[in-house]
This record gives C-alpha cells, sequence and structure tokens, in this order.
C-alpha cells in the first residue's frame, strides 16, 4: 500500500516535470523568439497603438534633426498648430466610415486578409497630432502612431482651405493605411539599413542601438516618400475623406495641380521627396475619374458663400 | 513505467489540444462578419470585457452618447480601462460600460480603440504565453489575464536606450517641446467638442 502511494506519486512528479518542461520550453522559445526579433530590428506583424507611437516618436525625432519644427511659443504659431490640428482632427472623425479596403480604394496595394484586418483595426494611441516644419521646401511627413508634419511650404502652396484639408487627407491616409510600415516591409525586409545617420547616430549592436538605427531607416525610407502604388490609394481615400468631411473632393486635384506647377517650376532633387511620387498628370486623372465615377457630390450647404468665406478667412488668419 | 509513459504522453496531448483548443477559442472570439468591408473588422459579444488601448490624450479615448462620431462626450476613458460590451450591433462603435471602482458609466466608443487584452507596461507574474500576430510577436498572460508584449515597443524604456545617442536624445527633445506645446495650444476641452465646432463654424457640418 505504501508503495503503491509512493508510487503514484512519484509518478505524478514526474508528470508535472514532464508538463513543466514543455511549457517551459515553449515559454523560454517565444522569449528567445521576441528578442531575437528586436535584436535584429525587425518590426512584429501586428503591432499595438502604443507600439506605433513610440516608434514614431523615434521617426519624428530624425524628421525634425533634417527639418527643425516651429517653435510653438506665442499667438500666432498656437493658433497655427491649433488649426491644423482641429482640421486634422475633424476629418479622422468625419471620416471613420471612409472604405479601408484596398479593394475599393482602387486595387492599386495588395493585403492578405491579417493585414486588410490590422488597416481597418488601426487606432492612433494619441489622435493625429500635427507639426510644423520650419522650411519654405514642399515637404510632408506622416510617421506611424499618427505624426504629421507639414513644411511651410506645403502650406503656402495651398490657396484655400479645402486645398490644405486635400493635402491633410492624403498624408493622414499613409498613416491610417498602414503605408510606411508596409512600405517599410517591403523595401527592406523588416530589418535595419546601415546608413551614415545610423552609424553616426547610433555605434554598437544589440538592441538598444537597433531601435534607434530602425527610427533611422524609417524615417530615410519616410523622406524618400511612399511607392507609387500607395500614392494613388492615397489620392483615393483622401478625396473619399474629404467628401465625407464636406468638402469639396475637387480640391484634391486642384491641390495636385499645384504640385505640377511646383514640380514645373523648380528643379526638382532627385533625392527630394516629390521625385519618387508617381506621375502628377496620371494621379491628377485617375483621382478626376474617381469623383465623376463614384458620382461624389459637393455638400451644397459647405459650398454657400458665406461658409466658403469662413474657412478661407481663417486659413488667411493662420497662414497667410 | 508503462503508466509514467501513458500519463506523459495524455499530459503532452493534452498540453497540445488545450493549446490547439485555446487558439480555436481565440479565433472564434474575434469572429468577423462575413459581409463587405464588415469581414476585417474585430467584434465582441455583449457581456464581454474588453480593455482600452489608446492613450487617455487620445481624442477617441471618450464615451459618447450616440453612435456618432461628433455626438456629445459622456466619460473619459484611459489606457488600459476594463469595460463591458453592452452593444455590439452597430458598425463603427460599440456601447459599453465602465466596471471596477470608478462610478459606473455607459457610452458609446469608437470600435478599433478597444482589444480583447489590456496592455501592461511591465511584465508581473507570468504563467502563460501565446503568440500573438506573427512570429516575431509574443503575448504574456499574467494570472489576472493581463497581457503585454514580451519584447516590443511598448514600453518607453526602449524609447529611453535609444537617448542613449546624444543625436536621439536633442532630437526626441524636440518632439517632446512640440507634444508639450500642442497640448498647450489645444486646451483641455473635450477635442471632439473642439472638431464639432471646427466643422459647424467652417459649414462644414450641419447644425
Amino acid at each position: 500500500m505504501k508503495t503503491n502511494t509512493l508510487n503514484l506519486w512519484f509518478t505524478r512528479f514526474l508528470a508535472l516535470a514532464a508538463v513543466c518542461t514543455l511549457v517551459g520550453c515553449s515559454l523560454f522559445n517565444k522569449v528567445v523568439e521576441s528578442i531575437s526579433a528586436i535584436e535584429k530590428a525587425q518590426l512584429v506583424d501586428k503591432y499595438e497603438p502604443s507600439e506605433q507611437y513610440y516608434l514614431g516618436r523615434g521617426v519624428s525625432a530624425v524628421i525634425l534633426d533634417r527639418y527643425p519644427p516651429i517653435e510653438i511659443k506665442n499667438a500666432q504659431t498656437e493658433r497655427q498648430v491649433a488649426y491644423l490640428n482641429d482640421m486634422a482632427g475633424y476629418i479622422e472623425r468625419a471620416s471613420q466610415s471612409v472604405t479601408r479596403s484596398a479593394l475599393r480604394l482602387g486595387d492599386h496595394t495588395e493585403r492578405d486578409h491579417d493585414q486588410q484586418q490590422q488597416v481597418y483595426d488601426l487606432a492612433l494611441y494619441k489622435g493625429v497630432q500635427v507639426g510644423i516644419l520650419d522650411t519654405e521646401d514642399v515637404a510632408a511627413h506622416g510617421t506611424p502612431g499618427g505624426f504629421l508634419w507639414l513644411s511651410y511650404g506645403a502650406i503656402k502652396m495651398c490657396e484655400s482651405e479645402d486645398e490644405l484639408a486635400a493635402v491633410v487627407a492624403h498624408e493622414m491616409s499613409h498613416i491610417i493605411l498602414d503605408h510606411g510600415m508596409a512600405n517599410y516591409r517591403i523595401a527592406y525586409k523588416s530589418e535595419v539599413r546601415n546608413s551614415t545617420l545610423s552609424d553616426t547616430w547610433f555605434s554598437g549592436s544589440g538592441a538598444v542601438s537597433n531601435f534607434g538605427r530602425l527610427c533611422v531607416t524609417y524615417a530615410e525610407d519616410a523622406f524618400n516618400g511612399y511607392n507609387p502604388e500607395q500614392e494613388f490609394e492615397s489620392d483615393n481615400w483622401g478625396t473619399r475623406a474629404l467628401t465625407a468631411s464636406g468638402y469639396d473632393p475637387n480640391a484634391m486635384v486642384a491641390v495636385l495641380k499645384r504640385v505640377e506647377a511646383y514640380e514645373k517650376a523648380h528643379d526638382v532633387d532627385p533625392k527630394d521627396y516629390l521625385a519618387h511620387h508617381p506621375p502628377i498628370t496620371e494621379r491628377i486623372k485617375t483621382v478626376q475619374e474617381l469623383i465623376k465615377s463614384e458620382g461624389f457630390k459637393v455638400n451644397p450647404a459647405s459650398q454657400k458663400p458665406e461658409a466658403v468665406k469662413a474657412r478661407n478667412d481663417r486659413f488667411t488668419a493662420a497662414f497667410k | 513505467m508503462y503508466r509514467l509513459l501513458l500519463l506523459t504522453a495524455a499530459s503532452a496531448v493534452c498540453l497540445l489540444t488545450g493549446c490547439a483548443g485555446s487558439r480555436g477559442a481565440y479565433e472564434c472570439e474575434h469572429r468577423v462578419k462575413q459581409s463587405g468591408s464588415a469581414h476585417y473588422r474585430t467584434y465582441w459579444e455583449d457581456g464581454e470585457t474588453v480593455y482600452v488601448r489608446i492613450s487617455g490624450e487620445a481624442p477617441a479615448a471618450v464615451l459618447l452618447d450616440e453612435p456618432a462620431p461628433f455626438a456629445d462626450p459622456v466619460g473619459a476613458l484611459y489606457f488600459g480601462q476594463r469595460l463591458e460590451v453592452l452593444d455590439d450591433s452597430t458598425t463603427n462603435y460599440v456601447l459599453v460600460s465602465t466596471t471596477g471602482i470608478d462610478e459606473p458609466a455607459s457610452g458609446w466608443v469608437w470600435r478599433p480603440a478597444l482589444q480583447r487584452f489590456r496592455l501592461m507596461a511591465s511584465a508581473g507574474q507570468t504563467d502563460r504565453l501565446e503568440t500573438h500576430g506573427g512570429e516575431h510577436a509574443a503575448t504574456i498572460l499574467n494570472e489576472d489575464g493581463a497581457t503585454f508584449r514580451a519584447v516590443s515597443f511598448t514600453n518607453p524604456e526602449r524609447e529611453a536606450y535609444a537617448e542613449r545617442s546624444e543625436n536621439m536624445r536633442s532630437a526626441l527633445k524636440r518632439v517632446d517641446e512640440f507634444e508639450t506645446g500642442l497640448a498647450h495650444a489645444m486646451g483641455t476641452r473635450w477635442r471632439v467638442e473642439r472638431y464639432r465646432e471646427f466643422g459647424k463654424a467652417g459649414g462644414l457640418l450641419d447644425e
């Protein structure tokens, strides 16, 4: 009897040890796998809003090293930043029902089911945060986590609030449609890239320096602009968002024509961000066809003279 | 010995089956409606516990009195807050109630602001680990069922490590200054009210 009891306890002990070993191995392997991923500075396949936000801060840091932001230190700059952020926040909310389906956005990009679900579930940890770059260059950069940087040059290129809204809607779509992450994965196989800047800023290896190098890699990718397919998709989503927000969808065409004029007036440097965009005439034509085929109508109330004046007055007060 | 081998084999089978079962349940819980874009959205069961996945500073971290983007705010939400789903029959919003030590309140919240797991900044006690998404992500569940990323960008310490670079430190300082200045410029009003006012003043939103 006593022997049987001992055998039973011994058996239970061994069984428990076997289970613990299996569970322990599983845990250990997963932790090692995760640590390995960060040491290689690869992006996870699925990430949380907070993760995107912290990555976005690092990417923004690199962007602000190249283009210093305006300092928000007086009534004028406060008004400018508040105006831009009210506009972006308004558009983001008003466009919550706008489709995020790659197929419905013109079928320019490919997403598998998980990626498409990721886009539909995408939320911004602190919302859209728009800052102004203190340069006359035409530049606009969206980062993961909701940072949107617009240059004075890009803002002043616009002649109305609706046109500025078109720029904001287009750039916001890069964030909401997860273009940065997708582009990074495709271009760099989700690994960090060595560059002069990353070597200068971060020496050594390991998870510590690799997080910083990842930010640099991503930011340098952002400087080059998104790929042509993503630009077409953003034009599509941006035009839909403008319509959903009550703005004139034709403002997207108008602002693209201003970019076209800018390109003709300036010798665009091959390294410049605009140089990586698809041909502007093709983009204009595609947006015009979209407006026609979808039957986007201008909101009559928003086109009343007093409404147009109210928008352009506040735009002028902020930036002209 | 035979009994031991049998028991060990049974344990292994149970473990594997259990893992498969829990993953199956996980996927079942993440059911998706099979029509149009709704196919890709995550839906919840009535009575299910969910958690807020965005910062309390986010404009979307708010309970609204109606399932509409510019509805009136009725309460604030914070990161990691536990909520109970009351109604998940609309497309973009979910009716939830707050639980725990706070005064119970209910309202509509934007769907992507919610998730099944509570994210934590640090590990604490762990007893289970599941893959979450792809091969490079892992989610650890502690004894309360709370979760966090094993190694990822969630932890602000990761950023602090990056600050060991003098260049990165000074550049991140600019981001800090921007966020501080922006918060001051936007004030403490509900953002949803600001946005609604912006739309109405520009003739973009109906009165």
